[in-house]
């Protein structure tokens, strides 16, 4: 994904972790033993989530690191190109066809990506703004896997910046589907064969986590980041959010998950 | 450890001198590799080119379809893409890897492609590829923009001389297949009845890539990831290969497993020191950032791009090329 702008909750000083291992520590709870989890382009935070959890309460979590097709690497320390050549120093390594080929014939059960913008129904797009795509506004990196991602168990969408910009009612090209047109497009699709996995489920932000209602397929609050409130995610979001009466607050990283998080970020790269 | 293996005498081990006086030499480059030994006159060919020759006679000006192999800042051709610039080698079509960076981006900026068949193209977590965008948004390039599968599939395709390639029917849910008609043609499943896309073969007319070590008649080995470099030689009509290091086919083949390019397949090997500079290669040296920065700063205009070739790439050969950048000047 681009590069987006990535500032620390409520400033620094006042805070022990940075939004980007914020998220990472948050991605890495989604995983579980026994999964196979897949990272892209431009997503060292993933990468670090899926490590985070093999360290932690995931030792049987098998994982994959974008282009470079290294399985479960050993990433202490952490390397910010997912084609990196340290990312190598792996289990196995797949060559990038066999790879991608894995993804859309259903072996890998959690991927991680996100984009420039996501909409109320999980849809993102990766490459283009603007009305037209022949003239775009803004020219994106593009598709890379994320057309295929109706395939996997469950998509996982994290955003390090949520703002009207980037939340939005509909996006303006969809990349990656999400669950379409709401609920009822999605089991269209999947009665027509075109969706065999689960979609996004859930949707992990630098202010919140959110999910989708299970029959709108409309996203939804599910907790609030430390030192946000609710208005700062309603003025932040471009669409109205399903808000629960009770939204709890988002768990804060424990010391021992950014003990074992630093200890595989050696070189600092989720510290900005 | 060494002091518990005493004998626990009274003497206390002598306190170490540490020098801190460190006279740092100005680093110099390495002196060319020596040139390998003369290998016995075996019949086998010899596909050895210098770097301008194997551009000159495999690249025709204005190539149909031009693949480029490489995956974001890791093990692109630069020292063959730099010289496409030199010779000023127009391309109708460059076909790039799963993920195009400054291999792509360069021709791109220099005006020489037509149209681009790519799926992803940035610079990964540095951000967005500066002439690219400039192009796409200024309506100066055609772009197909295919899903990472569907480029794969159509190389293959290519490759073992299919009609066309058959696609997972999710990728229909995604708007890519719209904005790519071209790539994405619906026909009827034989077996099932039901609507399904179909992507056209990709059959390049060149590949350019690049393997670590080769020997003189192509056998060659990646050291690292191949990304789709494979798939791009498989397809391709003519292959030439830019190497780290020319070595003799025994010294390839003591373990010839790894050896995934076999010399049928390719035409000209060019050895180049440091070719893939500013991008990675695997298992010789990492990619140069500063250089990448500053290549994205420039090139997102086109005074600055003008500048960026002027300084780096319309230079009288690689070796002038790199005694600017950091791999001469530490």
């Amino acid at each position: 994904m681009m590069r987006v702008t990535f500032e620390e909750i409520g400033g620094r000083g006042d805070q022990s972790y940075t939004t980007l291992e914020l998220l990472a520590v948050l991605m890495s709870r989604q995983l579980s033993n026994n999964e196979t989890a897949g990272t892209g382009a431009g997503s060292a935070v993933a990468r670090a989530a899926c490590r985070l959890a093999q360290l932690t309460h995931a030792p049987a979590l098998s994982f994959v690191a974008g282009g470079s097709g290294a399985v479960n690497p050993y990433l202490e320390p952490l390397a910010a190109s997912s084609c990196d050549y340290t990312n190598l120093d792996c289990e196995a390594v797949l060559p990038m066809a066999d790879l991608i080929s894995s993804v859309a014939g259903g072996k890998v059960d959690t991927f991680f990506y996100g984009g420039l913008q996501v909409d109320q129904f999980g849809n993102v797009n990766l490459s283009v703004l603007g009305d037209n795509p022949a003239r775009p506004k803004l020219r994106g990196p593009g598709a890379a896997a994320l057309p295929l991602f109706s395939t996997i168990k469950r998509g996982i969408i994290f955003m390090s910046d949520h703002s009207p910009r980037s939340f939005v009612k509909k996006v303006d090209f969809r990349t990656a589907p999400g669950f379409l047109e709401g609920g009822e497009s999605w089991r269209q699709a999947q009665a027509d064969g075109l969706a065999s996995g689960n979609g996004p489920v859930l949707v992990i932000s630098n202010l919140a986590v959110l999910d989708f209602e299970e029959q709108s397929k409309t996203m939804r609050l599910v907790s609030i980041h430390p030192k946000i409130t609710l208005e700062q995610i309603k003025a932040a979001t471009g669409f109205e959010l399903i808000i629960p009466e009770n939204v709890p607050s988002t768990t804060p990283p424990s010391p021992e998950e950014l003990r074992i998080l630093r200890e595989i970020d050696q070189e600092k790269l989720l510290k900005v | 450890m060494s002091e518990q293996n005493g004998s626990g005498g009274s003497t206390p081990p002598p306190k170490r001198q540490i020098n801190v006086e460190v006279n740092i030499a100005p680093y110099t480059p390495p002196p060319p590799p020596p040139a390998p030994p003369p290998e016995p006159e075996d019949g086998r060919p010899n596909k050895r080119l210098e770097l301008a020759e194997a551009i000159e006679r495999f690249v025709p000006d204005g190539v149909e379809s031009l693949a480029i192999g490489g995956m974001h800042m890791h093990n692109n051709p630069m020292a063959l893409v730099r010289e496409l610039i030199r010779q000023k080698k127009h391309i109708k079509r460059l076909i790039t890897s799963p993920a195009a960076c400054i291999q792509a981006d360069l021709l791109i900026g220099a005006n020489l492609v037509e149209e681009v068949v790519t799926s992803y193209f940035g610079f990964e977590h540095l951000g967005l590829a500066p002439a690219y965008r400039r192009f796409a948004q200024e309506g100066r390039i055609k772009i197909h923009e295919l899903d990472e599968l569907t480029l794969i599939l159509a190389l293959r395709a290519g490759g073992a001389g299919q009609p066309f390639a058959a696609l997972p029917p999710g990728v229909a849910l995604s708007d890519i297949p719209k904005a790519s008609p071209e790539f994405y043609t619906p026909v009827q499943n034989p077996f099932t009845g039901k609507t399904v896309l179909v992507a056209p073969p990709l059959r390049p007319k060149v590949a350019l890539v690049v393997c670590q070590q080769a020997d003189k008649t192509g056998n060659a080995i990646f050291k690292g990831a191949s990304f789709t470099d494979r798939e791009m030689i498989l397809a391709a009509e003519t292959v030439v290969i830019q190497v780290e290091q020319l070595i003799t086919t025994r010294q390839l083949t003591r373990n010839p497993i790894p050896v995934t390019v076999p010399g049928y397949l390719v035409n000209g090997v060019v050895e180049a020191q440091f070719g893939c500079h500013p991008t990675a290669c695997h298992r010789f040296y990492s990619y140069d950032e500063g250089h990448l920065k500053e290549y994205m700063r420039l090139a997102a205009t086109d005074e600055g791009f003008e500048e960026y070739l002027q300084k780096y790439i319309l230079v009288a050969d690689e070796t002038e090329y790199l005694s600017k950048t950091t791999i001469a000047n530490g």
